[in-house]
């Protein structure tokens, strides 16, 4: 039975296609369409996983969307009627919104896929969320948490997911969200809501949490980990613009940071805001999670959703709870939805057997040799090939101990938001300077953020304080979403990747999932006892991470990178061009608050 | 040739789409809210409960259930 399974028109949109609970693929729209964080109808990304799955969508059995849109839309209503006068701005955006796209996705669906009524089915959006973190993990039994910014109403869930079932017990509901709490924070340091969150993350480590208590002046969370905001300090439920009111900027004593500052001013003051909402945020995490071991008896859990991708939080639900057992979806955002949908459809509403866990995320397309060496040849591009693989780790490894960045395309591109080894930028990370090279004249991001570790799995506990997780699978960390202290003694043998506070981000990689990047690594480590590699995204600030040949050339051409991997095939600087047939789109990253909650 | 006329088309479909919402906010819309937001709390902002935590109440358990967008 194959069952395509779609998430769009909020962020990022997806399609993924399972074949009797087996995800056979799996991508973003961006990575095809080329523009960041594309929202709309996944069309390519429908396209690729139709092909990958070698069918016809005659021969798909279900159709599933990944939330129910009329529920949203009254949640919308009622927000506006609840906020009256104040919501004239964001009801008239996000009506124009709705009644041109959103409320016609069933016909959208059925048109431009041609199937009939009956294949088309919607799922709820927390359930999707939590179907993509439960039943694609290894878990039999397990509690199982959502937490975002917010869905139709709900904004977080606790449930208990067991074989082939996940009941959903509790759900916390608009406008208090942990999701939409973070992202006010977000917009206050100044960044983009929905893509800042990051930066949020790399700049907390600057400060300290000097304004908890301020914070906690504007919410209240309770013993369960749910949260109430006073909405008189927050404006996203009505405003179109802000996420935050003047209130909000006298509790924190400061106005909000300039978003036109981007990375240029570090303030002290923003830095111990990130780090006290940073904390606040694990605190209620972990409450929830708490409570979620409490309720359901289950000491696994599952966990989806915008806020799984905190990687702080992650690592400290293992060590300061009762939580033994953590899987976190490796696209925990609304791109997850997709196979989360797919996933419901086919076990919890249909009733069919759970497939294995999913150990890796390497779902989207590859390129043969054959192909690479074609792109390379039409292009007139000087390359060197080598014939084992051997032979290339061999000159990949020596070319990142002379200092060398290399851009690094090999095998089937990662499911969410982290490179993973496949579309990767690497270096040494024994370096020093590499930290700010890279960022400055490779990814030309903001120089506050930190790079991650790719450590081979076996040997993760020699450089990192690995979290108490008894089974030792530590499935977090495959997808690179635990941050966890660099062992003291090992700070100075990796500091590229060291972040100021002594963490790392760190991806563990599997021989079995990744047998090519693990050798390289392992390789590596064999000349220079450090088996451990700088890993960051293969793109620039503001680009999705490539796709094909042209577009990682491209990047390497556009950037100071000295070397290009594609698959065997080695591109030095010297043969830098700019191919103009390629698509090449740089955008804001963010979304305005209007788009955020509708 | 029909690039600028689309354009313009455009621009003034999306006016008269904001002015028609407004209308509709202030006159239809109003008299709702202003009885919803009297006898109701529906964002729960009134006052903090021990808990915001509300159990889960959407029922989507069959084909038929799934079929429907809400």
């Amino acid at each position: 039975m194959y069952i395509l399974g779609l998430s769009f028109y909020y962020h990022d949109g997806s399609a993924a296609i399972i074949k009797d609970g087996v995800v056979l693929a799996a991508g973003e729209e961006e990575r095809f369409s080329r523009r960041k964080h594309d929202p709309g109808f996944p069309g390519k990304a429908i396209d690729f996983c139709l092909k990958t799955a070698g069918i016809t969508i005659d021969q798909v059995d279900y159709v599933v969307f990944y939330e129910k849109p009329f529920v949203k839309f009254e949640r919308l209503l009622l927000t506006a009627f609840s906020t009256f006068p104040r919501s004239l701005k964001v009801f008239r955006e996000a009506m124009l919104a709705w009644m041109q796209k959103k409320l016609w996705v069933r016909s959208l669906i059925l048109k431009n896929l041609g199937i009939p009524k009956s294949k088309l089915l919607f799922a709820d959006h927390h359930m999707s969320h939590a179907s993509a973190a439960f039943f694609c993990s290894p878990f039999d039994e397990a509690a199982v948490l959502t937490l975002d910014g917010a869905g139709e109403w709900t904004t977080s869930t606790l449930g208990h997911g067991k074989d082939t079932k996940i009941d959903l017990l509790k759900e916390m509901r608009f406008p208090h969200s942990v999701g939409l709490l973070y992202s006010s924070f977000t917009a206050y340091c100044g960044f983009e809501v929905n893509e800042g969150e990051y930066k949020l993350m790399g700049m907390a480590p600057y400060g300290e949490p000097k304004y908890i208590d301020r914070i906690k002046k504007m919410i209240r969370i309770n013993d369960d980990g749910s949260l109430w905001q006073d909405m008189k300090y927050f404006a996203y439920h009505w405003s179109a613009t802000n996420s935050y009111t003047p209130a909000f900027e006298e509790v924190m004593g400061r106005p909000g940071r300039d978003p036109a500052l981007e990375d240029k001013s570090l303030d002290p003051f923003y830095c111990d805001v990130a780090m006290s909402i940073q904390r606040v945020t694990e605190e209620i995490v972990m409450r929830m999670a708490q409570n979620a071991v409490n309720v359901t008896g289950c000491k696994r859990l599952c966990m989806a959703g915008g806020v799984a991708l905190n990687s702080v939080a992650n690592a400290k639900i293992i060590n300061e709870t009762d939580v033994e057992e953590l899987y976190v979806h490796p696209a925990a955002g609304d791109d997850g939805g997709a196979v989360g949908a797919a996933m419901w459809a086919y076990n919890h509403l249909l009733g069919k057997p759970r497939a294995p866990a999913l150990d890796h995320a390497y779902l989207g397309s590859e390129y043969s040799h054959a192909e690479i060496e074609e792109f390379l040849s039409e292009h007139d591009i000087a390359f060197e090939k080598y014939d084992t693989d051997e032979e290339f780790f061999d000159v990949v490894t020596e070319d990142l101990i002379a200092g060398k960045v290399g851009g690094w395309f090999r095998g089937r591109f990662e499911w969410g938001p982290r490179a993973l080894g496949s579309r990767s930028i690497i270096a040494d990370a024994r370096s020093t300077e590499m930290k700010e090279i890279v960022n400055a004249k490779i990814k030309f991001r903001e120089a506050f953020r930190p790079f991650a570790p790719s450590v081979l799995h076996e040997r993760a506990g020699e450089y990192f304080e690995m979290p108490n997780d008894p089974s030792g699978e530590h499935w977090p960390a495959r997808f690179m979403l635990y941050v966890v202290p660099v062992r003291e003694e090992k700070r100075d043998a990796i500091p590229a990747i060291t972040h100021v506070d002594g963490s790392g981000r760190l991806q563990t990689v599997m021989k079995d999932s990744n047998p090519d990047y693990h050798r390289m690594i392992e390789l590596f480590g064999e000349k220079t006892g450090v088996p451990v590699v700088l890993n960051t995204s293969f793109n620039l600030k503001g680009e999705p991470i490539v796709e094909t040949p042209a577009q990682a050339f491209n990047t390497f051409s556009r950037s100071e990178m000295d070397v290009l991997y594609l698959q065997n095939y080695v591109v030095r600087k010297e043969a830098k061009k700019i191919i103009h047939d390629t698509p090449f789109m740089l955008r804001h990253e963010g979304d305005r608050v209007a788009e955020m909650v509708s | 040739m029909f690039q600028p006329v689309t354009q313009f088309l455009e621009r003034f479909g999306n006016v008269v789409g904001r002015t028609l919402l407004s209308v509709i906010y202030w006159v239809a819309l109003a008299p709702i809210a202003v009885f919803y937001k009297l006898f109701t709390d529906a964002l729960m902002v009134k006052s903090p409960p021990s808990s915001t935590y509300c159990d889960w109440s959407q029922v989507n358990e069959t084909l038929d259930d799934a079929r429907r967008q809400d």
